[in-house]
């Protein structure tokens, strides 16, 4: 096997068993969708445990997990959207643990980055898309809400290149947001198995504590990186929907 | 199939990914140094401060990771293009 192989292996997506046919599509249980379902059903089972465990003192889990959504309700969603944010705590909520449970699933062994592959970002930043829109159309109503793309005191004929300009903006938005987090988990995925490679790249057995060091190392920033990118993703996604809900300038 | 053009296509797109690192590098530098400087002189803001400084900080390194994926993009079409002649 060669390293691009090694690469394809890993990092690409591999039929499991075939499900059914949709007109010339198959639909197919695949590497990412089961690890989708596995973080789906990792995040309901713990979860579940964790609302049974929490009241007016917490035990165990719901003490855990109470760190993080407090964090997410009071550093995120607030200062963004307003106190009527708590409407839309539940979307920013799932997407955080979704996105963390998926980022972290690939570090296990035996584990695939369902958010490595491109597919499952597009669709992410799709949804925020439409979140973005429906949420400003919804607050604002949508004449208010096309209004928002025109900025204030500029010469009237500078107002159709900004409209334009703003409007490619909104999908450049969600574009760059799916970019961001694919390229991020894609990229430490190649380096360590790049460096993992480089011993029988080599043929030599005496590469084996710099590759094994540095991938270690690698495999200490990939955790930190899976947090760092589930927090950024739910702020942008914040901060997109609150200039839509309330814009103030 | 003209190797010198070929092999200025994969010379491109490893020197643009090395630009794109310099840059990025750079502006994320000087982010955490006023960050840095920041909390030096009041450490009271440096919860805040950190904060400010990761969100720029993640947009710089997305603008980094789509010249990476534009780069690899190149490189892969340079291998298509020497597999098929």
């Amino acid at each position: 096997m060669d390293f691009v192989e090694i690469l394809q292996h890993h990092l690409l997506d591999h039929r499991i068993v075939h499900l059914f046919t949709v007109g010339s599509a198959s639909i197919d249980l695949t590497t990412h969708v089961l690890m989708m379902w596995i973080s789906g059903l990792i995040l309901l089972t713990v979860l579940m445990i964790a609302r049974a465990q929490s009241g007016p003192v917490s035990h165990g889990w719901a003490n855990l997990f109470e760190v993080f959504i407090i964090y997410v309700r009071d550093e995120i969603v607030r200062p963004n959207l307003g106190d009527a944010g708590d409407r839309y705590l539940p979307y920013f909520l799932t997407l955080f643990f979704f996105i963390l449970i998926c980022n972290l699933l690939g570090l296990v062994p035996f584990g695939a980055t369902a958010t490595g592959n491109i597919a499952v970002t597009a669709a992410m930043a799709i949804t925020t898309f439409l979140m973005i829109n429906f949420s400003g159309i919804k607050e604002l109503g949508f004449g208010h809400y096309v209004q928002t793309f025109i900025p204030h005191g500029l010469p009237f004929w500078l107002v159709p290149l900004m409209f334009v300009i703003e409007v490619l903006g909104l999908f450049t938005k969600s574009f760059a947001l799916c970019i961001r987090l694919f390229a991020n988990m894609i990229a430490g995925h190649i380096v360590i198995l790049a460096f993992l490679c480089l011993i029988f790249i080599f043929k030599t057995v005496l590469v084996a504590p710099i590759s094994i060091a540095a991938a270690v190392g690698l495999g200490l920033l990939e955790i930190f990186v899976a947090f760092l990118q589930a927090y950024v993703f739910t702020l942008l996604t914040a901060v997109f929907v609150g200039g839509a809900v309330n814009p103030q300038h | 199939m003209n190797l010198l053009h070929i092999g200025l296509g994969y010379l491109g797109a490893g020197w643009g990914a090395g630009v794109i690192m310099l840059a990025a590098a750079n502006g994320i530098a000087r982010l955490s140094a006023a960050a840095l400087e920041g909390t030096a002189r009041q450490p009271e803001a440096a919860g805040n401060l950190r904060t400010s400084m990761l969100i720029p900080a993640a947009l710089i390194e997305g603008l980094g990771f789509f010249a990476l994926v534009i780069c690899l993009l190149m490189a892969l079409a340079l291998n298509g293009v020497i597999a098929k002649g």
